[in-house]
Parts: structure tokens; sequence; C-alpha cells
């Protein structure tokens, strides 16, 4: 004998009204026709409805634009890169243990240095804080700054100026800086022999709470790992840091 | 009760609560209108910068420029590729230092101006900040006594020609306030020469001291 279907729903296919049986005894006294359709509603919809709505609120914000770069490319040292708003190239990264002008928080740390050209591209000066995000190091171990939460990577203590040593803020559209983004290591810990460089861009937009126009949002559009090299000083081959 | 009554109360309530809902609906929809008249509004007529934009005071180099919080004075521009900050440091540039004396006279109340940018002969501008390389810290100048202070910024030359300066009083925020606008009468021959100029320009602290006198 095989059996036959009884034409009643299975559970697995249709699920039941999203509300317990009292809140829908309530609302059926309550005389509201919109409450009840409401409860009346399987909790699958509800699901399907609670999706639509979460999607449309991420769109509203942007989650729906086409997303314009799979990861980050690899960096190639003297090869200038646009990151808005700046264009930068990195030369080279090499540590020392003395620099004029600059003050290790530990005597027996040492600064690790990217050496890199920068320019600004836009067409306005750009406060310092916003070239230390566009530079960052990864995968050294024994940095004295801690990574932060909305850059990816380490910061650097400072950016200084090759030329005269001056912290590099504003930096000025039309002007191109030699510039060394410092980073301090624990000197207990062995100097490295490689490290990561991550060079991020930004987009001018409008703060979220304040309104004002800014640049904002880092995005990592390049990195590489570089070897490191102790720096050479004039009088040993003509060469700085 | 009678049945009657019943029924005739029984038609008030329905037509009450019939009532109250036209009200709701009718309340709901006068809201949406009342945005939607407002956006169409705000959207045909942007008037939105108008009425924030500065009041924007034109003058000269040497020329007083009143403004609501202070009389300003700006002197005559110099340059050069080297800048003695006062400070020990000597600074270089791959463009032009160009440094602006100025001469603060505070109205009403003390005033501590913290707005100042260059607008360059090449479109750009060059933001100058109350600390860095591009400053320009005045201080707090007192009503009746003048306050004389250097703004410094670095540019490239080619900004310099028909250059303005811009000084207003909250670093962030100059809407709907005065702000001054100073031609500084640059020709590309002061690029060129500055551009080449070795001599450090001194950019001194601010002083309650005329620098005529000092």
């Amino acid at each position: 004998m095989t059996g036959h279907r009884t034409g009643a729903p299975t559970l697995a296919r249709v699920s039941g009204p999203a509300a317990p049986p009292e809140l829908r005894a309530r609302v059926r006294a309550s005389r509201s026709t919109v409450a009840r359709r409401v409860l009346d509603q399987p909790l699958q919809r509800f699901g399907v409805v609670g999706a639509v709505a979460l999607l449309a609120v991420t769109a509203a914000f942007g989650g729906l634009q086409e997303q314009t770069q799979d990861g980050p490319e690899e960096l190639a040292v003297d090869t200038a890169v646009d990151l808005a708003p700046f264009e930068v190239t990195v030369h080279r990264v090499v540590w020392t243990t003395e620099l004029p002008g600059q003050y290790l928080t530990d005597d027996g740390n040492r600064w690790i240095a990217v050496v890199a050209t920068v320019r600004n591209t836009s067409d306005s000066g750009v406060l310092g804080g916003a070239l230390g995000e566009a530079l960052t190091l990864a995968d050294v171990e024994g940095l004295v700054q801690e990574p932060g939460t909305l850059v990816p990577g380490v910061t650097a203590s400072s950016v200084s100026l090759l030329d005269d040593g001056s912290t590099l803020s504003p930096v000025q559209p039309g002007l191109t800086y030699e510039a060394a983004f410092l980073f301090e290591q624990d000197g207990s810990i062995a100097a490295p022999t490689s490290a990561t460089v991550l060079l991020q861009e930004h987009t001018w937009r409008a703060g979220s709470l304040d309104g004002v126009e800014a640049w904002w949002d880092p995005t990592t559009t390049l990195r590489g790992e570089l070897d490191v090299r102790e720096a050479v000083s004039d009088s040993d081959d003509g060469q700085d840091a | 009760m009678s049945t009657a009554d019943a029924a005739a109360t029984g038609v008030e309530t329905t037509a009450g609560v019939r009532r109250t809902r036209i009200q709701t609906v009718g309340a709901g929809a006068a809201v949406l209108a009342a945005l939607a008249v407002g956006h169409v509004v705000v959207t045909a007529f942007p008037v939105d910068e108008r009425v924030q934009a500065s009041f924007v005071r034109p003058a000269a180099v040497g020329e007083p420029v009143d403004l609501r919080y202070a009389r300003l004075t700006v002197g005559s521009p110099r340059g050069s590729t080297v800048l003695d900050t006062d400070d020990g440091s000597v600074l270089t540039t791959p463009g032009v230092w160009l440094t602006v004396p100025l001469t603060i006279e505070a109205s009403g109340q003390p005033r501590a101006l913290g707005f100042a940018e260059l607008l360059g002969g090449d479109g750009r501008t060059y933001r100058v900040f109350t600390g860095g390389r591009s400053s320009f810290l005045p201080g707090t100048a007192q009503p009746g006594v003048p306050r004389y202070a250097t703004l410094r910024v670095e540019v490239p030359p080619g900004a310099l020609p028909g250059a303005h300066l811009r000084i207003g009083l909250q670093p962030d925020d100059q809407r709907r306030d005065d702000v001054a606008d100073i031609d500084l009468g640059l020709t590309t021959a002061d690029a060129d020469a500055w551009a080449t100029q070795v001599t450090p320009l001194h950019a001194g602290a601010w002083s309650d001291e005329s620098p005529e006198r000092t």
C-alpha cells in the first residue's frame, strides 16, 4: 500500500504566524486591521522583508557601489604612484640610531626611515596627518607606535624633511618634498632586514558628523615588502639616510 | 437603554472612529506635503551658500581694512628660499618662502585671529595653520594695543603673481563672518627674484612693540 498526500502543508514548507496566540488574541481584540494582518504573516516573510530593508539601508550608504579594486597592488621602489591627495615615490628603507633634530623615546631605540618623494597633487594645502596615514609600516617587530584602528599598519612618529629636518606639515600643493617617514623601534629587538610598506589613498568627502569636507577613509592601494639596510652617513659614501 | 438608543450610540462610535482615522491620515498627509514643499523650495532656490558666505572685505597692501572684530593692516610682503624662524631653526623650501607683516588692532574685546590662507595666482589654495611650516600665530590682541605679527607660507613661485591673502577670526569656520582679502600686488618679477634669493628671511614671533621701534 502506498501512502497518499493529505493536502495539508508540511512544517518544512510553510512556517506558521510569527506572533504567539496570546498576542494575536490581544491584537484581534483591539480591532486594528493592520496589526492583525501583520501578525498573521508567517515568520519567513518577516525575514525576507528584513533582508530587503537591510539591503536598502546599506545601499543608501553606498553598499551597492561597484568595487573598483580587488586588493592592493605590488609596490615598486623609485616609481611614482598617485595616492589622492598625494603622489608618493618610495626610494628605500633604512635604519639608524641618530637623526639630527629627532628624539627617540629611549636612547637605546632606533629609527626605521622610509625615504620618499612626496607631492600634494590636490589644489589645496593638506595637513601632515593625512600624509602620515598615506604611508604606514607593517610586519616589523617592536615598533613603539601601536597600530591604529582607522589606518592599516603603523603610522610614522613623524614625517621629516631631509633638507632641514622640520616636520612636513602642511603639505602645500605643487611642491616636491624629499622626506623620511620615521618609525621608532625598540632597540632590544634586532633591526629588521625587511619591512612591509603600505600606501593608502584618501577620499574627499564631507564628514558624517560635522559635514566638514576633508580627506577621509585611507584605503591601502599598494603594498610591498622592501629590504631594510643600515643607513650610511655622508662621510661614508656620500649618501645619507 | 433601548435597542434604538444602542444602535444610535454604535453608529456615533463608528462615525467617531472613522473621523479620528481621517484626521490622523490627514495630519500625516499634511506633514508629508509640508516636507515635499520644503524640499522643492530648497531645491529650486539654493540660497544656503549665499546665506552662509563670508563677508569678504577687499584691501591692498598698506591699506587698513575694518573687520567686525579688528582693524587689519598688511605690510609689504617679502620672499626668499630660506627662512629664519627665530627659534633656532632655518627652513628651506623647494619653492619660495613668503612672509607678510600684519598689524592687528582688536575691536571691542580681546581677539585671537586664527585663520589665514593664500589664494595663489595659479588658482590653488595654500593653507596656513597656527603651527607647522606655513603658519600664522599672532596670539591674542588686546583692544587699544596694536599687535604685530608675521605670517609665513611656502608656495611655488608660479603662485605668487596675483596672489591674495585672506585673514579671518575662526580657524575652521568663516561662514557669515568678515574675512579680509588682501591683494598682495605681487608680480612675476617678484617671484623670479625671490626664487633665487638665498638670504634668510626673518619671521619673528608676535609682538606688541612696533617693528619700526625695535
